[in-house]
């Protein structure tokens, strides 16, 4: 009780305490809206999302090809478009329309190619079922568990006793 | 000598082909000179093979361009150093080296063994030469490296001939850790032969316990490092020679390297339940298989030209040979498992959920599903050409977005794992082992968060790195403490001694922490920054805390190549801190192909790397590309770190140990579980 009373005592004690505050979220809040564009974090994200098609099969931000015929004219027409406002989907967009998806260094989320997304996930999912499942079942009470399912001979000696009987 | 050579791998083949059906015949029939017989020939024919080698490394040397591997991989100016290098410079050749080191395990574990195991060596030596039969075969007949050079007239003869020079050494392995990768990779994929090879031989001959395990885990964990140091390597050349300033690129052949690592990896860790607690056998067991598969896989896709690679060599028909080799092993090991499935019952059962087996059953979980995810985006380009008729790239985006959430949470059971007791941990003594890392964590998270970190993944990173660090000081002091109160040690003898009383323990830690330290470094990337530039001399450019100032641009020839280098000055806070310079060379012997020689001014904080890119299109400025990337340092520190961790489990166990043997059983048991004894 006392320590509440002193904080109060405190903040009061500030001038314009309560003003700062506002100011501080107001300013929190603007402070999206005036980030200015970071251009080459744009130019690095189409270049990362785009493969060279020259044949190396790398994306445009790792083709080192010099003067390469694909990665040099497309990364210019990049750096071009972004100049213009452009944003990094219609850039990647276009140029899906002219190449089709082959030109994108991922999977789309459509289609079949929605199932290379999910795949490892439903794996991981199946996967946890097993384990949990394998874990409760192991850790059943042994004594029940010996009964059912170890053989009555152990299995090495009925291998030998059948060849045994074979052979006589 | 090429005719030597060849003579040479023939006879190799006739040794391994008899030691084969010879092993098999003396173990039928229970002659035990035959066996012998049988592993004579195996360690005969890894001679064979290692005269081949040894005439192709002089055909090398000699630059005999009346060879065709000689002339495909090499050139009259090219080093010494790098022509003897180029025996794996080319397809045939580095078969040949596969071979060789596929004969040189075999021969060393018919050698080790040869008064053990006396009822499982005729398996194990007739899946050793099968193997290396099966590559022999391939290697002589489809992709000989002691094939002549013949040119064939009109009239249908056939004239040998020698070529005047060498088409040279592919410049991007002009470079001494692509020099060592490939030897050192191979050592990796090779050696899971060995433990396939036992466990092969424990199926036949049902003898399933734990002798297989205990006899091939140095093996598994030798193989394991090697192929560990392998994917190190490739990582620093492609980030020291390509130039595009990433050390792992998802290439297919990477990520064939990638997947047995991470089922070996899960193996080391579920052979421990087998050997403490004899379950999990059938696991070991397939995981043995699948691990060895997966070496096979990588060789298919790198030799078989399914998928684009930089890695891939190109033109291979041997391909179809790999997948019907695959599959035949594949058969045969399942119908051997499912035959032995009485034989692979576990010995013991969980007795809570709450445990270190359990721990470890998640851990091989995620493991395993990290390996299909990778397996998955690799194949996945073909998948969709089948289905889809377009083959679709599945690149870094793709395994970044799957495989970050899967490290994540793999990273935290290595924290949590050995904070599980075996059998069964009481919830009071989790709370217990969990509080101080928990603390520590959640701190630094919070720091994170009020420094204005809000990227998702490097929080979560960052923290759990703290978690699993914590956990891993609080088990070696933990431990040390005990010693030093018992034995009176002081704290650094203890910590030593405690470390080599418990090598497989504590070196494993010591693995885990490097993982840690690769995570802390893998995180950096999400800081990197990139900028670009055409420049000429008097120019600057700045990124991050760094100016560059390009003082000189100078052209220059050697023997080998030519080169065009740029002289930059680095100034950080208006103080000269290094001069850098980034190459561009251009090998003659390969028709001018440019490489990359970055300039790399690497601090444990951040690497500035700096790329001479090329000439801008009007030839008047130089293109320099220059990148802030942060904690890369740690990677490699992380992965000399590994190598340690793994180097101190292996080292051999001394039978008495001073301090030790005054412990009393209550107090090694007080270090194992963390807990004190009443």
């Amino acid at each position: 009780m006392n320590s509440q009373a002193t904080c109060r005592r405190v903040f009061r004690g500030l001038p314009g305490f309560n003003h700062w505050l506002l100011l501080l979220c107001l300013w929190a809040a603007a402070a999206p809206a005036q980030t200015p564009r970071d251009i080459s974090r744009e130019y690095k994200e189409a270049c990362d999302r785009l493969v060279c098609q020259c044949g190396c099969n790398e994306q445009l931000s790792v083709c080192a090809m010099q003067n390469c015929s694909s990665a040099t004219p497309m990364r210019a027409e990049i750096r071009e478009r972004l100049q213009k406002g452009d944003t990094v989907d219609q850039i990647v967009d276009s140029f899906v329309a002219r190449y089709g998806k082959k030109v994108l260094s991922a999977p789309t989320a459509k289609g079949f190619d929605l199932s290379a997304w999910i795949m490892p996930f439903v794996i991981l999912c199946l996967g946890l079922v097993v384990v949990v499942w394998v874990a409760v079942r192991m850790a059943r009470p042994a004594a029940d568990a010996i009964e059912e399912e170890l053989p009555a001979v152990d299995p090495r000696v009925e291998e030998e006793l059948k060849e045994f009987e074979k052979e006589s | 000598m090429s005719n030597f050579g060849a003579f040479c791998l023939l006879l190799a083949l006739c040794l391994s082909l008899y030691g084969l059906f010879a092993s098999l015949l003396g173990a039928v029939l229970k002659q035990h000179r035959i066996v012998r017989s049988a592993e004579r020939a195996a360690i005969a024919s890894c001679a064979s093979i290692l005269l081949a080698l040894v005439s192709l490394l002089y055909l090398l040397a000699t630059s005999d361009f009346s060879v065709k591997h000689v002339v495909d991989s090499t050139s009259r100016d090219l080093p010494l150093f790098y022509k003897l290098a180029a025996l794996w410079g080319a397809h045939d050749g580095s078969m040949l080296l596969w071979v060789f080191v596929t004969a040189v395990f075999s021969g060393i574990v018919v050698f080790q063994n040869r008064f053990r195991y006396r009822d499982m060596m005729p398996y194990v030596v007739a899946v050793l030469m099968f193997n290396l039969s099966f590559f022999l075969i391939l290697n002589i007949f489809l992709s000989n490296p002691f094939k002549e050079l013949v040119q064939v007239l009109p009239d249908g003869t056939m004239l040998k001939f020698s070529a005047p020079d060498g088409r040279g050494l592919n410049p991007l392995l002009q470079y001494w850790a692509m020099i060592i990768h490939p030897p050192i990779l191979y050592l990796g994929f090779i050696g899971f032969v060995v433990p396939f090879a036992f466990a092969t031989a424990a199926l036949i001959t049902r003898q399933l316990g734990d002798t297989w395990i205990r006899t091939t885990r140095r093996w598994t964990l030798v193989t394991w490092l090697f192929l560990g140091v392998g994917l190190i390597l490739g990582g620093k050349w492609a980030y020291v020679e390509l130039g595009w300033g990433g050390y792992w690129g998802w290439d297919p052949v990477e990520n064939s390297s990638l997947m047995p690592w991470l089922t070996g990896t899960a193996f080391l860790h579920s052979v421990i339940v087998q050997e403490r607690k004899g379950m999990l056998k059938v696991w070991n067991v397939l995981l043995v298989v699948i691990t060895y598969l997966l070496g096979i896989f990588g060789t298919f896709i790198t030799r078989s030209g399914i998928i684009n690679s930089v890695h891939a060599f190109a033109d291979s028909k041997l391909g179809i040979f790999f997948l019907y080799y695959m599959l035949l092993v594949l058969g045969a090991s399942l119908y051997l498992i499912v035959d032995r499935l009485p034989y692979l019952k576990s010995e013991r059962r969980l007795d809570s959920v709450l445990s270190r087996e359990s721990a470890f059953l998640f851990n091989n979980l995620l493991l395993l599903v990290a390996c299909f995810a990778v397996l998955w985006g690799t194949m996945f380009p073909v998948l969709s050409s089948w289905v889809e008729g377009t083959k679709i790239t599945v690149g870094p985006p793709f395994f970044n977005n799957v495989g970050i959430p899967i490290g994540l949470m793999l990273l935290l059971l290595t924290g949590v794992g050995p904070l599980f007791a075996w059998r069964k941990t009481s919830v009071e003594s989790l709370k217990k082992a969990f509080l101080w890392p928990v603390t520590l964590a959640l701190l630094l998270c919070v720091v994170l968060l009020a420094a204005g970190m809000r990227n998702f993944y490097v929080l979560v990173s960052f923290t759990l790195s703290m978690f699993v660090l914590a956990t891993i000081v609080q088990e070696f002091w933990k431990g040390t403490r005990v010693r030093v109160r018992k034995t009176g040690e002081n704290f650094a003898l203890a910590l030593v001694n405690l470390t080599l009383k418990n090598k497989r323990r504590y070196g494993g830690y010591v693995v885990h922490l490097a993982v840690v330290l690769m995570f802390i470094g893998l995180t950096g990337n999400a800081f990197n920054r990139e900028t670009s530039q055409a420049m000429v001399p008097g120019d600057e450019m700045q990124i991050g805390r760094y100016t560059l100032k390009m003082t000189d641009y100078h052209e220059g020839d050697t023997a080998n190549y030519q080169y065009g280098r740029a002289t930059l000055e680095v100034y950080s806070g208006g103080k000269l801190i290094r001069t850098m310079q980034p190459e561009k060379r251009f090998y003659k012997a390969s028709e001018g192909q440019p490489t990359t020689e970055v300039a790399l001014y690497s601090k444990p904080l951040e690497d500035l790397y700096v790329v001479l890119a090329g000439t801008s299109n009007d030839g008047k400025k130089y293109e320099i590309t220059a990148h802030v990337n942060p904690l890369v340092w740690w990677v490699w520190f992380g992965a000399a770190v590994m190598v340690a961790g793994t180097l101190i489990t292996l080292l051999p166990d001394r039978r008495t140990s001073f301090a030790a043997a005054q412990l009393t059983t209550a107090e090694a048991a007080e270090i194992e579980t963390g807990v004190k004894a009443r």
